[in-house]
């Protein structure tokens, strides 16, 4: 992928003229190209051949053929990959209704030109059901769980959407748990993820767009977003994107992920990773735009910017006063992840003059006659706490947090007490991990991790000269980032003071009158406000507004 | 090169000027001033920098006069082409000279205070890359950094100097305009004062990338209004300070006021390597837009596409220029030549040629 | 699109180079840094006479102060070899210079003298004398490293005894004698100055520095009292009452008690907490003579009587009016004091060069004699605030 060249959405503004001045313009939509391959043909058998020659050789591809008790009785198939689809489906819906409808003396029974449509019509009973004439599509369809119907002189197949198969249960996601909120996630099943949404969304402007992705892998691949709301140059820019990538398969959101981020050599995700369902909405909701892959819990949202990696869902659920605290505190446990221990290298060696007279005299005390300076032993300390934490993510649940007691408390008490590191040491080191966990995302928690070691170097080698060049270079770095035309560090630079209210501090919900900007929503303003500004909102709570609250009854 | 299009609001060119114009001269700027003008030097900076208000005004109309060109462009059209070279030759040089300055004052600060011992080249030469990676960039990126370094530096600044107030006695800030302690016919320290108010090149540069350029006048005066108030104000606080004499006496006198904050209860002992720590970004951003300018100019100049070819081809003459500023004392006389060219720059091309603008633009229409 | 695709590959290119050039640079060397283990703190210096009969006149004893870190530590109490021996050393040398003084002790130490967190100087008075107090504090000002705020002392005795004096509860000297001299201490009778601060007063014109005064009375160390420095150099000393008035001279927010008589009952005293000090000081004009005028506005309560109290509410005004007049009577002795000196600790010089230019052009060049004849007037009026708790006997 080279550099985008996509550098930000339109404003609203100028998307609307252009709108005005086009008319319905949207025709362009609808011009997909037909898919390559052979198409369908009216002979049973030569299709039949065909498709066992493609997907016969598998034995989980049944091939049930009967016949259908017209008139005259014309013979069919059922084709479907035994374990993607639910037996009652076929078995009651399809075989049952097929083989035994009445009506075989009905007009339309006798006449045998577009039997498929017909039998769609006035046979079956399944909810979802589509005629199809290419055979590349319909054997992508069958090895998705749907099952297709070949019926004898039609050149269309009727693909009856059976799907069922074993899936887990929607459980609490893991990685982000949460004291207050829903205790939903996502799980492996894309239709399943995409309902969710839809529970939690009764807008008609919902759009779950889907495409397939991956020549071999074939994989349902649903954009998300609010028609009304999010930018369509964004949506437009996401899809073109998607629809650009050429890969043998779609494992997990990780293989889309570096596919469409704008700089994928950076060392900073651009895209947010989760498998929170309330998150995937509240983005949705502020104009942005998911991205749902089938088989995978992770879903995509974009655009984000750096900050917003430190948000987490929970942010919203307390009340505005805590959440300023949370968001404070994870500001610093941020800064501690990544600068303290080379903080502490510099003062250490270069400025000593730094630390107060007490506390340095306590650490030289502490370090007389330990064996390495102080930069191997911080290095040291580092990687150990590295390796524990690769250790016990691998490690089944109970052994995991044998292995943090084996490490933290053994390990580093009997090297402290043999003398081979100091007690200092191991504070700063427990600290910077301890506050590293506090990152909501996985994803820059790593990038995190990944930067304090060079940090580390140049802290020794050029002390506090070195990690303020080292932290302009970052800054310059991070301002040269876009996610999908979303500068990487707004709203703070460049300075936005209407999204400023979900930064470091946090407004009441009801002062929050306008989704953030930097998304360059259609629909700037969130439903239900009467301010028109948010200073105006904050100063007017609900319960002071004319004709709302409480003397409503 | 106009590829990011209009980008910059009118906020972000304010602070660009403030980046370019806040660098190393605040931390020298109460010594020299107090040199000359004794006691009331703080009320000369002010005074000073109410005349470069004036200028601003005129560097921003004209700037406006031309919205979609830099100075670069229209200049030999004014001048004349013979002329217009020239000016153009001079003002790139007055924007390129301020870097070896910029680079030598850095290294100052670093080895007086966060590496001791450390070899030039380390801290130069780092520096220098970081201020070549940076000016590299965008014009949209190069203002969002500014922007962040600026405001830290400024902040952390204005904190010391509150905390200093402890210190601080009114009576040191009186004479006014006493006349034994004037002494101006120290021309190269005066030169040296209007050094640190040079900032107005910015607007002429970056006025095809300002989303609404009728803004830009604005923006300019404001930016030199604040440059005026905050040099005053750091002025008043070390004079009020140190009073007069030991103003003078102190090379880093900002530094000096950082060390004198009493501030027991904190993590860090001392708040002066913090003030140098958050200086660095405030010199960096000096740098960083002069050699923008630099690249941008230059690119235009001898119609290169990319500015970012003649950046880092600037990068050894710029190394081997400011290792040749050995002291102090090298450097500070340096810097009265720059800041001479700045002043015919300022107080005789830009009015000379807002006129002519004037003029033609009449003879036009 | 092409375009950008090629600058954007051209820039990568100059990243790589410029992030490899950087790796070479970090990994050549490192210099300078040093652990904290190599590095001495020294937290306190001393000068003194040399203690050979036959020294040079301009030679001094240095002596540094360094604490041991191990029995300093987190874990000293155990570990560090408890009980009787100093959790720190003293080294001590002679010389004509600080540095070359520095130098010559390296000589004796493993570990890198450093001076980032020297909190105490102390100055053997007739060193002070001699050599003068601006020539040893030279190369302090010069130091980066050291801090302004670093506490400076004239001692009344040797100097470098006080260093190897254990103090009784803080753990070096340094620290206790850092804490004497800062205003946690609390004491009225001890002037509150430090490094900057002497910087300023001595580099200005119109006013002189004053050190506090420290001296040495067999095991212990006291406050009180300060040394009057003029033209950088020790001239003399203020005794207890004149520091304390000096103090409410220069507005240093002090509290403390006097004695004074009844003025009900002859014979006996009333003590009384002063506080809330504040003393304006301005130029006015009288018959044709610009006078120096400080007026002093104050707080007292009285706080201990000896035997008989009379009726509170009588005699308040005469209360307020002896208070007044004692507080007056000691500012004045302060002046008179500092008059004698010809050192304008009070920084009247300062305010004519503010006020008077054109009068002090006349006067600088021999201001300490013009200081010494200059009036100075003190009005003081104390109020008693009335905060009892008790009113009867």
């Amino acid at each position: 992928m080279t550099k985008r060249n996509f550098r930000r959405p339109r404003p609203v503004a100028e998307f609307q003229k252009e709108k005005a001045s086009k008319g319905q313009g949207q025709a362009g939509k609808g011009n997909e190209q037909a898919p390559e391959g052979p198409a369908l043909t009216s002979d049973l058998t030569a299709n039949l051949a065909y498709l066992q020659g493609r997907i016969g050789p598998s034995n989980d591809v049944i091939f049930r053929k009967f016949v259908l008790p017209f008139p005259t009785p014309v013979e069919a198939v059922l084709i479907f990959v035994d374990g993607l689809v639910s037996g009652t489906t076929i078995n009651e819906y399809i075989l049952e209704a097929l083989t035994t409808f009445d009506g075989k003396e009905a007009d339309w029974a006798k006449d045998r030109r577009n039997l498929a449509e017909k039998i769609k019509d006035h046979v079956l009973t399944i909810n979802e059901v589509s005629l199809e004439s290419s055979l590349t599509l319909i054997i992508t369809a069958i090895l998705s769980g749907e099952t297709a119907l070949l019926i004898d002189g039609d050149d269309r197949a009727l693909i009856c959407n059976t799907r069922g198969w074993e899936r887990r249960g929607i459980e609490e996601p893991a990685t982000e748990a949460a004291v207050r909120g829903s205790r939903v996630g996502f799980n492996e099943v894309l239709r399943t993820n995409t309902a969710q949404v839809r529970r939690w969304i009764r807008d008609p402007d919902l759009r779950v767009k889907t495409m397939k992705i991956g020549v071999r892998s074939q994989t349902d691949v649903a954009l998300v977003y609010l028609e009304s709301v999010a930018n369509p140059d964004v949506v437009a820019e996401v899809e073109k994107r998607l629809k650009k990538i050429e890969i043998d398969g779609v494992v997990e959101s990780a293989y889309l992920q570096e596919y469409i981020e704008d700089r994928p050599y950076s060392i900073f995700p651009t895209v947010q990773t989760t498998e929170r369902v309330d998150r995937v909405v509240g983005a949705v909701l502020e104009g942005k735009v998911a991205v749902l892959v089938d088989n995978t819990p992770f879903a995509l949202i974009m655009p984000v910017t750096f900050w917003q990696l430190y948000y987490s869902a929970e942010d919203y659920y307390h009340r505005w006063p805590l959440t300023i605290l949370i968001r404070l505190i994870r500001f610093i446990a941020f800064f501690f992840s990544l600068y303290l221990p080379a903080i502490f290298i510099a003062l250490a060696v270069h400025n000593p003059e730094l630390i107060p007279f007490n506390l340095a005299i306590k650490i030289a005390g502490t370090r007389e006659g330990t064996p390495f300076p102080v930069f191997l032993e911080t290095l040291f300390m580092e990687l150990a706490i590295e390796i524990l934490r690769e250790a016990s993510i691998r490690l089944p649940g109970p052994f995991g947090q044998t292995i943090g007691i084996v490490g933290g408390f053994i390990l580093g008490d009997t090297a402290v007490r043999a003398g081979l590191i100091s007690p200092i040491m191991t504070i700063v080191v427990a600290l910077t991990a301890i506050s590293s966990f506090t990152a909501p995302s996985f994803g820059v928690a790593i990038t995190m991790r990944i930067l304090r070691f060079p940090l580390m170097l140049i802290a020794e080698v050029g002390g506090l000269y070195g990690l303020s060049i080292a932290t302009i270079f970052l800054l310059i770095n991070m301002a040269g980032i876009r996610s999908f035309g979303v500068p990487f560090l707004s709203p703070l630079v460049p300075l936005n003071l209407s999204d400023l209210k979900d930064f470091l501090f946090v407004a009441p919900r009801w002062a929050m009158i306008e989704r953030p900007l930097v998304n360059k929503p259609l629909d700037v303003k969130r439903e239900g406000s009467k301010a028109n500004h948010w200073w105006e909102a904050l100063f007017l709570p609900p319960e002071r507004r004319k004709g709302r609250g409480r003397n409503g009854k | 090169m106009k590829s990011t299009g209009r980008s910059l609001s009118a906020r972000q060119v304010t602070l660009m000027i403030l980046g370019y114009g806040i660098g190393g001269g605040i931390l020298t700027l109460p010594s020299s001033a107090a040199a000359i003008f004794g006691a009331s030097g703080w009320l000369a900076v002010f005074l000073i920098g109410l005349i470069y208000v004036g200028i601003a005004w005129v560097a921003g109309r004209l700037a406006e006069k031309f919205p979609e060109e830099t100075i670069i462009e229209y200049s030999p059209r004014l001048l004349g082409k013979v002329i217009g070279l020239l000016f153009n030759l001079a003002f790139i040089a007055h924007l390129f000279l301020v870097l070896p300055v910029n680079i030598r004052i850095l290294q100052e600060l670093a080895n007086i205070s966060l590496l001791p011992g450390a070899p030039t080249w380390f801290v130069s030469g780092t520096y220098l890359l970081a201020l070549a990676y940076g000016a590299s960039r965008e014009v949209d990126q190069i203002a969002q950094v500014n922007e962040l370094l600026i405001e830290i530096a400024i902040f952390v600044g204005l904190f010391v100097a509150l905390a200093a107030l402890q210190h601080f006695e009114p009576i040191h800030l009186l004479p006014v305009f006493s006349k034994d302690q004037l002494h101006l016919d120290q021309l190269e320290q005066l030169l040296g004062l209007t050094f640190a108010f040079g900032s107005l090149p910015v607007v002429n540069m970056v006025i095809p990338y300002i989303r609404n350029p009728h803004q830009t006048t604005e923006a300019t005066v404001k930016a030199s209004f604040f440059i005026a108030l905050i040099y005053t104000f750091f002025t008043v606080i070390t004079m009020g300070v140190f009073g007069y004499k030991e103003a003078i006496d102190l090379s880093w006198v900002a530094l000096e006021l950082a060390k004198s904050v009493n501030f027991r209860a904190v993590i860090l002992q001392r708040l002066d390597l913090v003030l140098i720590v958050s200086w660095i970004s405030a010199l960096y951003t000096t740098g960083l837009i002069s050699f923008f300018l630099v690249g941008l100019a230059l690119a235009q100049l001898v119609r290169v596409r990319n500015k970012a070819y003649i950046i880092w081809a600037l990068v050894p003459f710029t190394y081997y220029l400011s290792a040749s500023l050995k002291n102090y004392f090298i450097w500070t006389k340096w810097s009265v030549y720059v800041a001479l060219l700045a002043l015919v720059m300022n107080f005789f091309f830009y009015p000379l040629l807002y006129l002519l603008s004037l003029w033609k633009g009449k003879r036009h229409g | 699109m092409v375009r950008l695709v090629q600058t954007s590959s051209w820039r990568k290119k100059g990243l790589f180079g410029s992030l490899l050039l950087a790796l070479v640079l970090t990994t050549a060397g490192c210099w300078q840094g040093r652990e904290l283990n190599a590095r001495a703190f020294v937290t306190a210096v001393a000068f003194d006479r040399p203690t050979a009969e036959d020294a040079d006149p301009d030679e001094f004893l240095l002596s540094v102060q360094i604490p041991i870190p191990v029995k300093m530590g987190a874990e000293g109490g155990e570990g560090g070899g408890g009980g009787g021996e100093h959790p720190f050393v003293v080294f001590g040398t002679t010389a004509k210079m600080v540095r070359i003084g520095i130098r010559q002790l390296q000589r004796q130490i493993d570990r890198e003298l450093f001076f980032g967190h020297t909190q105490l100087i102390l100055i053997n008075a007739e060193v002070a004398k001699t050599i003068g107090v601006d020539r040893l504090l030279d190369y302090f000002k010069r130091d980066f490293r050291v801090q302004r705020m670093a506490k400076i002392a004239i001692i009344d005795g040797v100097a470098r005894e006080i260093l190897n004096l254990q103090p009784p509860i803080s753990q070096t000297p340094s620290a206790y004698l850092e804490n004497l001299l800062s205003p946690q201490s609390g004491s009225a009778l001890n002037y509150i100055t430090d490094f900057g601060r002497f910087l300023v007063e001595h580099s200005e014109d119109g006013t002189e520095p004053v050190l506090p005064r420290l001296s040495m009375d067999g095991k212990t160390v006291q406050t009180g009292g300060a040394a009057v420095i003029k033209g950088g150099k020790f001239t003399g000393w203020l005794n207890n009452f004149e520091t304390r008035s000096l103090n409410i001279l220069l507005n240093q927010k002090i509290s403390s008690n006097y004695v004074v008589t009844c003025p009900l009952h002859p014979g006996e005293s009333i003590v009384v907490g002063v506080d809330g000090l504040s003393a304006r000081h301005r130029l006015k004009e009288s018959h044709g003579r610009t006078v120096y005028q400080i007026s002093v506005r104050g707080k007292f309560e009285t706080v201990e009587f000896s035997e008989r109290h009379g009726p509170m509410d009588v005699f308040q005004d005469e209360l307020e009016k002896v208070v007044s007049a004692t507080v007056k009577a000691e500012l004045e002795q302060t002046i008179r004091r500092a008059q004698e000196l010809g050192a304008d600790i009070l920084g009247v010089g300062r305010h004519l060069q503010a006020f008077r230019p054109e009068l002090w052009r006349r006067m600088k060049d021999d201001w300490g004699r013009e200081f010494a004849a200059f009036p100075i007037e003190v009005e003081v009026r104390m109020e008693w605030a009335m905060t009892v708790r008790r009113f009867g006997g």
